[in-house]
């Protein structure tokens, strides 16, 4: 935690809520590409960061400071937005891709099996290959996904990944490194380029 | 085969640059040898550099400021709450109602004090004001001539009759202000129609308390301000006893010794009322009742030495006349006594 956030976070125990404007505006960019990567939804990042911020403010009495103060609100972004997906998944019970089943292609017909070509990924072009980066991300389950976003989107130390998600380091790599592999996997069918 | 197997579960993590240096050297020796090994260290890698180079997106531009707006709404309710416990009068709030509250009062009694001062004001000028209806049973008056009236009055031949009080009859003692010569009516100043419009409201008040609450205009406004009546009550009986006040005053001319006159009243509910009346019409003046003037039935009054025949007479029309005094023909004022 740096020298300025430790001001900052000292004055918002104290009430000060021009500090914490001061910590939202330094973090609330990570904070809600974090929530937007996870949901997948615009709208649904925005009522999650909100939420998140204001729970934060409330809770700041139960900040201790082992970690830092982006750990601690990503922790809760992260956990808000494990809420939001459970809220959808009841609402309208729409199956999320699995990582078993097929990916249909565009045209609904079925993409041929990866050919195993060396950097196959590379030819793609980089907008479809976000297109299906996208979908392929949205298809891990959610425990998969988190430690995908958090360490190789938002470049979070393996540390804090776990401090975030409350787990150990061990199991954090171990998730990560499956996550990657299916998503690996997922493109390659999605593109029907392996 | 079993280190190919081992050496893909440690794909991810190299690609990661995750392995420890033995671990690393390890699975590079084999990535030589392996092909696919070597393919899918590619992918991984091209996987992880797609990951970190997809694009952020911007936050809504509102929401830090939407988020601070609705902590400080949330802290003002909360101070809200707190004060409502605290402080259930909120510090403006008694200030401003002091404020209104002061207005309204120090209003209140300036209008009733101008009020007051105004109606006292009328009855003075009323007193030589002449009255704007026709009242038969008084004599019109006569600005001006208050206390001695003209040698060349006339008197009147007939004797006004003694009309008993009633609650829808204005009071003549209230209505009468000096004693005139003139018998046509004159129109009566406002103050004279409002009176009338609330007749026998002195009526029933003793003579003499009514002598004392008006024996000065300042123990009368006095009185008015200690007074708990209604203010309606106030003007009314102010109003009926205001030519009272034009009464006290005492003539400067010579006062000859007190004569006296003692009756046998027909009516003795109104006698007092009836006999003040009778020297008012004689031209007399009566004199505020002292202490013992309350209990003794008595008053005193001037009356000129001239007008006495004709008071004796008013009086023969109100009971028996027990004792006369002599009838003298000097001029002046005469201090008279009658008791009954």
């Amino acid at each position: 935690m740096g020298a300025d956030d430790t001001v900052l976070v000292e004055a918002c125990r104290n009430g000060d809520l021009a500090a914490y404007e001061q910590l939202l505006q330094r973090y609330q960019r990570m904070l809600f590409n974090t929530a937007f990567r996870i949901t997948g939804v615009y709208e649904d990042a925005c009522d999650i960061v909100q939420d998140s911020l204001l729970a934060a403010w409330r809770r700041f009495g139960d900040y201790r400071g082992d970690a830092r103060i982006s750990t601690w609100l990503t922790a809760i972004v992260v956990n808000n937005s494990r809420n939001r997906l459970q809220q959808r998944k009841k609402r309208d019970s729409v199956e999320l891709y699995s990582l078993d089943a097929p990916i249909p292609a565009g045209d609904g017909a079925l993409p041929d099996p990866p050919a195993g070509t060396p950097s196959a990924l590379a030819q793609l072009e980089s907008a479809e290959l976000h297109g299906f980066l996208r979908r392929c991300i949205e298809a891990l389950s959610q425990e998969f996904r988190e430690v995908l976003v958090l360490r190789d989107m938002q470049e979070i130390p393996y540390q804090e990944v776990a401090a975030a998600l409350q787990l150990r380091e061990g199991t954090v790599k171990s998730r990560l490194f499956r996550a990657r592999e299916a998503v690996r996997d997922c493109l390659k069918k999605s593109a029907g380029i392996s | 085969m079993n280190d190919h197997k081992e050496i893909q579960k440690l794909l991810s993590a190299y690609a990661g640059g995750d392995l420890d240096p033995d671990r690393s050297r390890e699975v590079e020796s084999h990535l030589a040898e392996c092909p696919e090994c070597r393919a899918g260290v590619d992918d991984l890698q091209a996987l992880m550099g797609l990951l970190r180079s997809v694009p952020e997106v911007d936050p809504p531009p509102w929401m830090t400021t939407r988020v601070i707006a609705i902590l400080k709404e949330q802290q003002a309710e909360k101070r809200s709450w707190l004060r409502r416990i605290f402080f259930p009068l909120h510090i403006k709030l008694p200030i401003e109602v002091m404020a209104l509250l002061v207005v309204c009062v120090s209003g209140y009694y300036l209008s009733r004090n101008v009020e007051s001062e105004l109606k006292q004001q009328e009855a003075r000028q009323g007193s030589d004001i002449p009255a704007t209806r026709p009242q038969p049973m008084l004599e019109a008056p006569e600005r001006g001539k208050r206390v001695e009236p003209p040698a060349t009055v006339p008197r009147p031949s007939v004797p006004l009759p003694i009309v008993p009080k009633s609650a829808d009859r204005p009071d003549p003692m209230t209505s009468q202000r000096v004693p005139s010569a003139s018998p046509a009516p004159i129109p009566a100043p406002p103050a004279e129609r409002r009176e009338s419009a609330t007749p026998a409201a002195g009526a029933g008040t003793d003579s003499g308390k009514r002598e004392e609450m008006f024996a000065s205009p300042l123990e009368d406004s006095r009185e008015m301000k200690k007074s708990a009546k209604s203010p309606a009550k106030f003007q009314a009986e102010s109003l009926t006893s205001a030519p009272a006040a034009s009464l006290v005053p005492a003539p400067a001319v010579p006062v000859a010794p007190k004569l006296k006159v003692s009756l046998i009243i027909t009516v003795p509910e109104t006698a007092s009322q009836d006999l003040r009346q009778a020297i008012i019409r004689s031209g007399g003046t009566v004199r505020p009742a002292e202490a013992k003037q309350l209990s003794v039935r008595q008053i005193t009054a001037s009356i000129p030495s001239q007008r006495l025949p004709e008071l004796l007479e008013r009086l023969g029309h109100l009971g028996r006349i027990a004792e006369r005094p002599a009838v003298s023909g000097s001029s002046g004022v005469i201090e008279l006594v009658v008791e009954w």
